[in-house]
């Protein structure tokens, strides 16, 4: 998978130096699949810790391998616990590969509450500031 | 021990006039001497702890807490630890100065 971001800390994704922290600053805003299979996962920055930061879009395009857990809402109220990555063959998500770990043919795993998850691999993963909305943090 | 520490803690905040923070207070303050980042994780030989110094609350625990999670010594990569069903804790004075120890070494 040819990413702009990389893994930190199983909190945060980091691009071009900047720690984007999903765990703490954040709110998971939705899941989409496009009609061709590319995934969008969007989080828009939490009311109370996310100041200073602007609404977030994975894209992720040419999807080959996808996954979620069983009744994932692509709109619930879900809170990120972790990310990681996973061997695509490998169903035990008791344990996540960190990014010094991982190999470019890992699935991206994102672990929600209660077990739920969505991971994926494909070609490409870009992480996209978006224009803040206006119930945005300032 | 961990009371007691705490005692002397307050005895030297009292002694010495200077305000005597909380726990939340204390955590807020490391975050810079952590690069501005949340989150500390320290690994020992057996399991990871994380521990979130702000942010959002999780599971109702609010920051800061703690994440321990074991190793898990069959896994195919190592180091591998079993964070999926590890529970949040409320961080206790002790985790915060641990925290604080480690980041002042790194420093």
């Amino acid at each position: 998978m040819d990413k702009d971001f990389t893994v930190g800390q199983a909190n945060e994704l980091i691009k071009a130096g900047r720690i984007y922290d999903l765990h703490n600053c954040f709110d998971f805003d939705y899941l989409t699949i496009l009609e061709d299979g590319d995934l969008r996962l969007a989080f828009k920055p939490n009311a109370s810790h996310g100041e200073g930061y602007s609404p977030l879009l994975l894209c992720a395009e040419g999807v080959d391998h996808f996954a979620v857990s069983p009744n994932f809402g692509p709109t619930t109220a879900y809170h990120l616990e972790e990310i990681g990555y996973k061997s695509c063959d490998d169903e035990d998500d008791n344990w996540l590969l960190s990014q010094r770990q991982a190999t470019v043919a890992d699935d991206l795993f994102f672990r929600f509450n209660d077990g739920h998850y969505v991971r994926f691999r494909s070609q490409s993963a870009s992480l996209i500031e978006t224009p803040p909305t206006p119930d945005s943090p300032p | 021990m961990g009371e007691y520490s705490d005692f002397c803690c307050w005895s030297n905040a009292a002694k010495t006039g200077a305000p005597v923070k909380n726990l939340t207070e204390q955590a807020a303050d490391l975050v810079p001497l952590n690069g501005g980042r949340n989150r500390v994780t320290l690994r020992s030989p057996s399991q990871q702890m994380e521990v979130d110094l702000a942010g959002k609350s999780h599971g109702g625990v609010p920051t800061p807490h703690t994440k321990v999670s074991p190793l898990n010594p069959r896994a195919p990569n190592q180091p591998a630890f079993n964070t999926k069903n590890s529970p949040v804790e409320p961080a206790t004075q002790q985790d915060i100065r641990t925290v604080r120890r480690y980041l002042e070494r790194q420093n």
